[in-house]
């Protein structure tokens, strides 16, 4: 499957026209938001709804709940054990050389051998095999 | 219908009466005595009472709009529920899930949309491997 990057999914709901053509390149059904996708927009939207001022704070708790429901429209990849282990042998390779976030997504795509679709691909090059790596925004589809 | 019997043994005696009748009432030296006597008075009362159901408007209406301190009453709006749809397993096949179409662009016109993107990114640079944190021992 494909998994979304928290930038994908934030540039797909931003009506990014490269994003929307490898989706329909691909299909609805190879595509997935990895668990820290998932919770990367909703702590973004908590904290926006947390600390909206009182002339946001309507909006801001209505973008809340709109999101929520956009992501009830992906199927979510858990991080699980499987995706431990090769979350370990990351963080043995690369310590605190690499994004921690970075190294959990990249797990799980090693995982359950899915490719990671990011705008980041300098970030994700050491992580993953070039064939598992793939930027829906900067570059011509594949 | 089915009563409740508050039997309460106090000072060597029992006493029981009908939670929902709290003047139908017995004392006696043993539990059985006194669930004989309570049934006893249950059925008199039962023989001599009628009940009597008495609808009041104006109570219900205080009820379900109760007054505001300021003597004014107070609207209460029913609480709008709003069913939370469930977020999807990426390995559970069975459910069907309508395409997210309707959600391409949909935040292109929220002004911290975009700006909450650069702000995950700094928080992405910033993490640091977490360690287990342990509580701290205090020093006697």
């Amino acid at each position: 499957m494909y998994l979304w990057d928290t930038n994908i999914a934030v540039h797909f709901a931003n009506d990014h026209p490269t994003v929307t053509l490898n989706v329909e390149r691909v299909g609805w059904d190879q595509i997935a938001l990895p668990s820290p996708t998932v919770a990367e927009m909703w702590r973004g939207r908590a904290e926006f709804a947390l600390k909206a001022t009182p002339e946001q704070v309507v909006w801001a708790h209505d973008q809340l709940w709109q999101t929520y429901v956009f992501i009830t429209r992906f199927r979510v990849l858990l991080f699980k054990d499987e995706a431990k282990e090769e979350f370990e042998k990351l963080l043995k390779k690369f310590k605190s050389k690499k994004r921690y976030a970075d190294m959990m997504i990249a797990a799980m795509a090693l995982a359950g051998n899915h490719v990671v679709v990011t705008r980041n691909t300098k970030h994700f090059a050491d992580l993953l095999p070039p064939a598992q790596l793939a930027n829906w925004i900067d570059e011509p589809p594949r | 219908m089915i009563c409740n019997i508050i039997l309460t043994p106090q000072n060597g005696r029992f006493f029981a009466h009908v939670a929902e009748l709290p003047d139908c009432k017995a004392e006696a030296e043993s539990r059985d005595q006194a669930l004989a006597l309570v049934q006893r008075r249950l059925e008199q009362f039962m023989q001599r009472s009628e009940i009597v159901q008495w609808k009041i408007p104006d109570l219900e209406k205080k009820l379900a709009r109760p007054e505001s301190r300021n003597g004014k009453p107070q609207t209460v709006n029913p609480p709008k529920l709003v069913q939370l749809p469930p977020m999807v397993l990426a390995e559970d096949k069975s459910v069907h899930l309508e395409t997210p179409w309707e959600f391409a662009g949909i935040f292109k016109d929220d002004p911290t949309w975009l700006p909450m993107l650069e702000e995950i990114e700094r928080r992405r640079d910033r993490q640091k491997i977490p360690k287990l944190k342990r509580g701290k021992v205090r020093k006697k």
